[in-house]
């Protein structure tokens, strides 16, 4: 989340992704940046252990979000 | 220093209430804290030699900037005496430096706690623990200088379970980590005077950690058997950390001063004996020669320290959180008013 409103503040398009379980950190992070509001992809958790297909998978549900969340003004 | 001086908002409350007040708001760790009043934060600023704006770290990362007066109402919260201060406002200015990485060290899974150890004659003149007991309860300084930094982490910086902070267990060291070095019983140099200060000098230094794994060796009479004994309580923590600690106990460092080991030689000891990684796991199961990685990357990054009772043939080691990389210890000189 950090990372993805750096980019932003930077007039670079960012989609921001993160897995379930972390969503409040993403919340509490947006908010101590000041943009309580901002939009993200969720993923189920967790990540690190899937197979490439299963990777592959995560990533085609979630492109239409990701670039829903980048073509956004 | 006027009470009218701070910043901070008021909450009118009677004493009796303060105590729940402080809960409703979210202001603790689980535990009762001192309700932080006007003169109290005053005396503990006074005390340090702080105006309520000093800043004493940034944390970039959380757009948050820790004053003392911040910090002071967090000590007085924790329990701390006022002549504690220029410790905690070590820890911060250590905490807030890049090479420490308060936000990643703070936020992650891996669940960090600060050890932080103190050094000098602050440590002798504030009664920080080096003895029996060591990371157990029992002592004021040791139990409310970590938690003051801990109340200070939650309270200033939004370190709150579940938001940001995220260990996926924590232990019992996330409430208060804090020792001193058993300076008597160490045939060595003390932590801060091997980093370049002067013995004279107080100074803390602040360790990521994971919590600590006590092991047992009650045979050895050498300091070789007792290196081979630390080595395999390091080993399930993984490889190549780049830093690492090791508290002897008084009954283990004593080996070490009669065969006349430099605390050097000992850190290059253990360097050299403690390997063995997850490489080496897959290497056994795909049949490979086995390929030996050491758990420390180098003997610098061998942090010894003499402490705890002086009866038992135990000791500890203390993994770093993010390998060590990811957080570096930092060694800082307490300033004290003059």
């Amino acid at each position: 989340m950090h990372d993805g409103l750096t980019l932003e503040r930077r007039s670079i398009p960012t989609a921001v992704v993160c897995t379930e379980p972390f969503i409040p950190t993403a919340k509490a992070m947006a908010r101590v940046q000041g943009v309580p509001d901002y939009p993200f992809i969720t993923l189920p958790h967790p990540l690190g252990s899937l197979t490439r297909d299963e990777v592959r998978e995560r990533a085609e549900a979630a492109l239409p979000g990701i670039i829903e969340l980048l073509l956004a003004k | 220093m006027a009470a009218d001086a701070l910043t901070s908002e008021r909450v009118d409350v009677d004493l009796h209430d303060a105590i729940e007040a402080c809960y409703e708001r979210g202001w603790t760790d689980g535990l009762p804290v001192v309700p932080p009043t006007e003169d109290r934060v005053a005396a503990f600023l006074e005390t340090a030699g702080n105006q309520p704006t000093d800043v004493l770290g940034v944390v970039e990362t959380r757009g948050r900037v820790i004053t003392a007066e911040k910090a002071a109402i967090n000590a007085v919260m924790a329990g701390c005496l006022p002549e504690y201060m220029p410790v905690i406002n070590a820890v911060i200015r250590a905490m807030t430096t890049p090479e420490f990485n308060w936000h990643g060290s703070i936020a992650s899974t891996g669940g960090s706690a600060q050890l932080i150890v103190v050094g000098g004659p602050i440590a002798k003149e504030l009664g920080v623990n080096h003895g029996v007991n060591l990371f157990g309860p029992g002592f004021r300084p040791n139990a409310t200088i970590g938690r003051a930094v801990r109340l200070i982490i939650m309270n200033v910086t939004g370190g709150t379970p579940g938001l940001l902070d995220r260990s996926t267990f924590g232990f019992g060291g996330k409430y208060s980590f804090v020792i001193a070095e058993d300076e008597e019983a160490s045939p060595w140099e003390p932590l801060h005077v091997q980093r370049g200060l002067d013995p004279g000098q107080s100074a803390i230094t602040v360790y990521a950690a994971h919590s600590p794994t006590q092991f047992i060796d009650h045979s050895s009479n050498t300091p070789e058997g007792l290196i081979a004994s630390a080595a395999d309580a390091m080993r399930p923590t993984g490889a190549n950390h780049n830093e690492f600690v090791v508290v002897w106990s008084p009954e283990h460092i004593l080996r070490f001063r009669q065969a006349g080991w430099t605390k050097r030689q000992a850190m290059e000891a253990l360097f050299h004996e403690a390997r063995g990684s997850v490489k080496e796991l897959k290497a056994r199961a795909r049949g490979e020669d086995v390929d030996l990685r050491p758990i420390v990357s180098s003997p610098d990054g061998v942090i010894m320290l003499v402490g705890g009772g002086n009866a038992g043939g135990f000791s500890i080691v203390v993994s770093p959180w993010g390998a060590g990389y990811m957080s570096q210890s930092v060694t800082q000189a307490v300033e004290r008013p003059s």
